[in-house]
């Protein structure tokens, strides 16, 4: 025997769960991170080192690039992939969307609310 | 209701006309009830116009197209009415896979549904005590939610390549993983467990998968908000009395969670059963996981079947409102509860 006493259900439930949380805010960490961190790094790098080695985490100073963004932030005209314009357009389709329906829903809501 | 100017709910009795000959027009000066009660319709005719055309029309259109026999080409010409007929529903009825389809839907809703919301129950309750860096886990929860979904399915589906995936490399590196396995277009993965063959639908599962983890966050939310309200001299007590942890979770804290909750299924179910970018962009209907929006669309687009889509649209529709009616019957008081 060991003298002492047995540990109440209160405290075993306590320690357990005071292990499982932090198992568990680590894997909720993980799972929401690690995902855009894996599209960062995907960013970074030139598609041969992610062919070469698929499993690596981090980035190496060599194979390090912007060459990404550059060709797709540069123009059409420029031989990239004129990702501005698609941010252009996008933006004009969201605005133009809220104006409409504050348009709409305004006086709507003002007649209704009568 | 009195305070604002008349709205255009008010209704009046018309008063009787003044005398006048029958042949003149009305002539009397508007008055001001009569006037406000002008101006409200006009203001409500802006919000009328646009439900009208960008959602009763096209409902509307919808049901007339289920059925008529239309395909893409010859929808111009074709007249509303005419040439009835329950064609396309007992096509869609007889289709194969019609069937397997609409049970791959309820098992991705049903899956999708109790995992983000359980997902998200967790992650709410892990991040309720204050601790170092909490702000920071909990704005990195809402993650998933609020980024674009072709971002996150394109990275998915990288990740989870059999041959330059991250997923698999590590697989193979960690747990031996024999062969690559293509989780997003394995129908069916044979397990042996003690001797004994499973077929697990792999690809469906990844899809759930997805969808849990993209919506957890708004399950997060909403019992994130619906704990803070929770008073704490309820717990403190039940402490004093000597609860355990999971005993004041179950009959302290799971009490009164329970309608949010109940709300929870309710969103997640509608939303998922009429899922379609997820599933589309990650496998593109194949491998098992052909839920029925990305069968309707596929009815569309691939074979220019317009009738068939809309009564396939319809059917799903209906069975949606037929499960919702079966939920708001056994758990009705408990969603009205919250909302």
């Amino acid at each position: 025997m060991t003298g002492k006493t047995a540990l109440s259900r209160a405290q075993v439930e306590d320690r357990v769960l005071g292990v499982l949380k932090w198992l568990v805010i680590a894997f909720l960490a993980a799972i929401t991170l690690l995902p855009f961190y894996y599209m960062l790094l995907l960013s970074l790098k030139p598609i041969d080192a992610l062919l070469l080695d698929p499993g690596s985490l981090w980035l190496s100073a060599k194979d390090f690039t912007v060459s990404t963004y550059q060709d797709v932030l540069r123009s059409t005209d420029a031989g990239g992939q004129g990702f501005m314009r698609f941010l252009l357009n996008s933006a004009l389709v969201s605005l133009g969307t809220v104006l409409l329906t504050l348009a709409a829903a305004v006086p709507g809501a003002y007649a209704v609310s009568g | 209701m009195t305070t604002a100017p008349a709205g255009a709910q008010k209704r009046r009795t018309p008063s009787p006309r003044p005398t006048g000959g029958p042949g003149r027009p009305d002539r009397r000066p508007a008055t001001a009830r009569s006037r406000a009660n002008r101006a409200g319709l006009a203001f409500v005719s802006p919000t009328f116009l646009v439900v009208l055309v960008v959602v009763v029309l096209p409902i509307a259109w919808t049901v007339l197209l289920a059925f008529q026999d239309a395909k893409l080409v010859d929808i111009q010409g074709m007249g509303l009415f005419g040439n009835w007929s329950l064609d396309n529903f007992s096509d869609v009825f007889a289709s194969a896979g019609f069937w397997s389809s609409l049970k791959t839907t309820l098992i991705y809703t049903a899956g999708s549904t109790a995992g983000s919301v359980l997902l998200g129950l967790v992650a709410a309750l892990s991040l309720r005590k204050p601790f170092r860096g909490r702000g920071l886990l909990r704005a990195a929860m809402l993650l998933p939610y609020v980024a674009p979904v072709v971002a996150v399915a394109f990275v998915w589906e990288v990740a989870l390549s059999p041959q330059y995936g991250i997923v698999n490399d590590w697989g193979s590196r960690l747990f031996g993983w024999d062969d690559p396995i293509a989780f997003l277009s394995t129908r069916a993965y044979e397990v042996n467990v003690l001797g004994a063959h499973f077929d697990i639908p792999l690809a469906l599962l990844t899809v759930i998968a997805f969808e849990c983890w993209r919506y957890f966050p708004f399950a997060f939310l909403f019992i994130l908000a619906r704990l803070q309200a929770v008073p704490s001299v309820l717990e403190e007590a039940a402490t004093v009395d000597g609860a355990t942890p999971l005993q004041r979770f179950r009959h302290i804290l799971l009490p009164q969670l329970m309608p949010v909750i109940a709300l929870l299924c309710v969103l997640r179910f509608i939303m998922t059963f009429n899922k379609f970018d997820d599933v589309y962009l990650l496998t593109g209907g194949g491998a098992g996981t052909d839920v029925a929006a990305v069968r309707v669309y596929d009815f569309l687009t691939a074979r220019y079947d317009v009738g068939a889509a809309a009564a396939q649209a319809l059917v799903l529709a209906a069975s949606l409102m037929i499960l919702l009616g079966f939920y708001f019957k056994f758990f009705g008081n408990k969603v009205q509860e919250e909302a």
